[in-house]
């Protein structure tokens, strides 16, 4: 038999990969969630951050994972999105009158809107990349001397502050955020249904439990741009090398 | 017995055939016993049709005990009506309030063409079946009892899902139309169970191949299907139907 065709191909199968890349992304979300703290450690903290991530495994960290991220992302969304165009064929008809029967079932906002949340999510992860990994509109950069020769590193902290610092920046930042939060709510319980045998108790604790840590992310990522909205002196010192690159410590 | 009498707004959807264009039609039925079901309220509906020369409301029904799966409506904007783990048979009309809007529609799915009125077409789900839901291997006369050891938690979820009486509902509530949970239902009563271990791998494999040929949706775990099914099949099975899948593929 054709196994793998049937296994990308087959509901089932679509959803598998669905889930697996998702709980992938929940991981790596976590991760740059506890990365991103390091803002609150100042601007030192945060670019020693990011120049560890640009020169970790003699750079071969960085093209690794941004591949390995690139295609977490674009095989979630599209087997996501192919399964949702799937499923609004499967009734060309809607129903005149209807509603959510409650009880013991899990529909929620969230669950019904994961494609548009998750298609938002796609949208802004494009500017997202954009501005802060390739710097697009926002070119800061400190100059670092390393065996001899001064060379640009780019300046994160300086473009995280600036981007914060500006209201409609901050204001996509929140929405997308209470977004994400949004899609993980049904998407975190919703993937371990999806990946394994879940007995009814333990499917009723994942279902809390998921809402709980989609809070947590969400606001976790909100607490970042207010802080740095909010801070008094948003200039602070900039120019913070890194301090592998001979930076103050 | 209660002798007062209700009476009911019904909007009703009425369709002559399967292409023809259909739309909600209002009637009003009077002097409806709190202990009719939905149905016998419907065929007072029609003796009024029939009465008046009007072609009568078409809908499908059977055992009219909840045992047989043949009836199946979308009441008020849900699958067998407001009523957990009730088939639309056994709903009764005291479960509404006097004077109440109801609208009836059919069950809907691209998969489940409609027929004339609130009849639906499922034999797509007769076809699921046809494609491995069943054991044909030669078992033999009745084993001695215990002769064949089931432990009594897989005995239970067989019986479980055993209790799928197959109308369709878990597709109708759907926001996918997906069929998950029968197809799921099907493959679990038998995959619990050491005569259904043999064909597990073929079964699993053609009843989802034919699911997605029917043309159902996939599922996202909306769990919908569970809240509206007439014997509370769980979702469980469609975990556990998965597993039984990924087994049948890479295994
Ligand atoms: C920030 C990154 C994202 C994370 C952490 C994430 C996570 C998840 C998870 C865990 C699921 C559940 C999988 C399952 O139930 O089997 C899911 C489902 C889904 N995601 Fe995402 N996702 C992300 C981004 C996206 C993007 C960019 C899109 C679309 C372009 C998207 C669209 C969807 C859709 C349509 C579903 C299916 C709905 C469902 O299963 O109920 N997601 N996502
Ligand atoms: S008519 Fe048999 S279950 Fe309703």
């Amino acid at each position: 038999m054709n196994t793998f065709v049937s296994f990308y191909w087959s509901t089932v199968g679509r959803k598998f990969w669905t889930a697996l890349t998702g709980i992938c992304l929940v991981g790596f979300v976590i991760v740059h969630l506890v990365g991103n703290l390091t803002l609150f450690l100042g601007n030192q903290a945060m670019n020693d951050y990011a120049y560890f991530l640009e020169t970790a495994l003699h750079g071969g960290l960085r093209p690794f994972g941004e591949l390995a991220l690139l295609v977490l992302f674009g095989g979630h969304a599209f087997t996501a999105l192919s399964a949702t165009l799937q499923n609004r064929r499967g009734r060309i008809q809607a129903y005149a009158v209807s509603r959510p029967a409650g009880g013991r079932s899990h529909q929620t906002l969230s669950s019904r809107t994961m494609a548009v949340t998750g298609l938002i999510l796609l949208t802004f992860l494009v500017l997202h990349v954009a501005q802060f990994r390739f710097g697009v509109g926002f070119e800061w950069h400190v100059t670092a001397e390393s065996a001899g020769t001064a060379h640009p590193v780019r300046d994160v902290y300086r473009t995280v502050v600036e981007a914060f610092h500006t209201p409609l920046w901050m204001g996509i930042y929140l929405f997308v955020m209470v977004l994400l939060g949004y899609h993980l709510r049904h998407g975190i319980w919703s993937a371990f249904q999806t990946l394994g045998t879940i007995t009814t108790p333990l499917r009723r604790t994942l279902f809390i439990l998921g809402a709980v840590l989609a809070v947590l992310l969400a606001l976790g990522f909100l607490v970042l741009p207010i802080y740095v909205f909010s801070m008094v002196d948003p200039a602070g010192p900039f120019q913070s090398v890194p301090s592998a690159l001979g930076g103050a410590r | 017995m209660s002798t007062q009498s209700m009476s009911f707004n019904l909007r009703v959807w009425r369709q002559d055939g399967p292409q023809a264009p259909g739309r909600l039609v209002d009637y009003k039925v009077v002097d409806i016993s709190p202990e009719m079901s939905f149905l016998e309220m419907l065929d007072e509906l029609n003796v009024q049709l029939i009465r008046r020369g009007e072609r009568p409301v078409e809908f499908d029904s059977d055992c009219r005990e909840g045992i047989c799966g043949m009836c199946g409506l979308v009441i008020t904007g849900v699958a067998h009506g407001p009523l957990p783990a009730t088939t639309t048979c056994t709903l009764r009309m005291r479960h509404f309030q006097d004077g109440q809007t109801i609208e009836v529609e059919p069950f809907r799915a691209a998969a489940f063409p409609i027929v004339r009125d609130l009849v639906v077409d499922r034999s797509a789900l007769d076809r699921i079946i046809q494609a491995g839901g069943f054991v044909s291997q030669n078992a033999g006369s009745a084993p001695d009892g215990n002769a064949v050891p089931v432990p009594k938690d897989d005995a239970e979820n067989a019986m479980d899902a055993a209790a799928c009486i197959g109308c369709g509902a878990c597709v109708a509530a759907c926001p996918n139309a997906s069929a998950f949970l029968f197809t799921s239902a099907k493959v679990s009563q038998l995959a619990y169970l050491p005569q259904g271990r043999p064909e597990a791998r073929r079964r699993v494999a053609g009843m989802v191949r034919q699911m997605d040929l029917e043309g159902f949706g996939n599922c996202t775990n909306h769990g919908e299907c569970e809240a509206v099914c007439p014997k509370e099949v769980s979702i469980q099975h469609i975990a556990r139907m998965r597993k039984e899948y990924w087994k049948a593929i890479l295994g």
